[in-house]
């Protein structure tokens, strides 16, 4: 059986995107220390966006387990808008208002503001020329958004 | 031995049973064999559960995962269960596909 095989033998569930969104978080920061900047962003933008989803979802009420498909396209019917991080942010303030949660904590928007001039789905297209400090800024916002997940998800 | 037309597939085991069964063991771990939990903190408002079990074979993940989450509740309380993101019930070949142990 191929390696796609065996990955799409099940649903995509919540959980695995939060497994997928810490184990692609701990891969950029192996591979900013091999220095390899522009895929260390690659890798980390792709985790900073698996955490906004999973805190929308479960804001909406998903449990671990569920799977991803009907929360994905209740929130974002729009293929266009699944990888679009201010989207994602946007998705979350409404759903947490929505609910009668807390407003999220102040340094959100602005690192989401951040996160989304550096990052785009379309940038493995690119061969890249990310500096150090580019890796390293970026790293640091979403090891903040990873950090500070239970408080944007409750 | 007799030619069936039709295959009769086992019945899984109850979910109370296994519900039941790791709560008792996440109340009193017992020094080897079935099931493994691995309790992961990522941050102090987050938890990452994991459970090796063989007795996960037949059952779908997502109903590994409700069984998981309620055991965890019924031996920790809801405070704790709340802060649950990932209960991923393997088995122990699937726990060494993924790299969990």
């Amino acid at each position: 059986m191929g390696y796609r095989a065996i990955l799409e033998a099940n649903a995509e569930t919540v959980q695995d995107l939060e497994l997928s969104a810490w184990r692609r978080l701990g891969e950029a920061i192996a591979l900013c220390r091999e220095r390899k900047y522009h895929t260390a962003i690659y890798l980390a933008g792709l985790s900073a966006e698996m955490y906004l989803k999973t805190a929308c979802f479960t804001v909406d009420g998903a449990k671990p387990g569920d799977p991803i498909w009907p929360h994905l396209a209740k929130s974002a019917p729009n293929p266009k808008l699944r990888h679009n991080l201010w989207f994602w942010c946007q998705q979350l303030i409404v759903l947490r208002r929505h609910y009668g949660l807390a407003s999220v904590p102040s340094r959100f928007r602005r690192l989401i503001v951040e996160v989304y001039m550096d990052w785009f789905n379309e940038m493995r297209y690119r061969p890249g020329s990310a500096t150090e400090s580019d890796a390293d800024q970026f790293v640091i916002r979403v090891e903040w958004l990873a950090n500070n997940h239970a408080a944007l998800r409750r | 031995m007799p030619i069936r037309e039709k295959l009769e597939k086992a019945e899984a085991p109850q979910e109370a049973t296994l519900r039941a069964d790791l709560k008792a063991e996440l109340e009193s771990p017992k020094e080897s064999g079935e099931p493994e939990i691995i309790i992961e903190r990522p941050n102090p408002f987050t938890t990452h559960l994991y459970v090796i079990w063989s007795k996960w074979q037949d059952l779908e993940q997502m109903v590994r995962s409700r069984i998981i989450l309620d055991a965890y509740a019924d031996a920790r309380g809801q405070v704790e269960s709340d802060k649950v993101t990932v209960a991923m019930g393997v088995t122990p070949d699937e726990a060494a596909r993924m790299g969990i142990k």
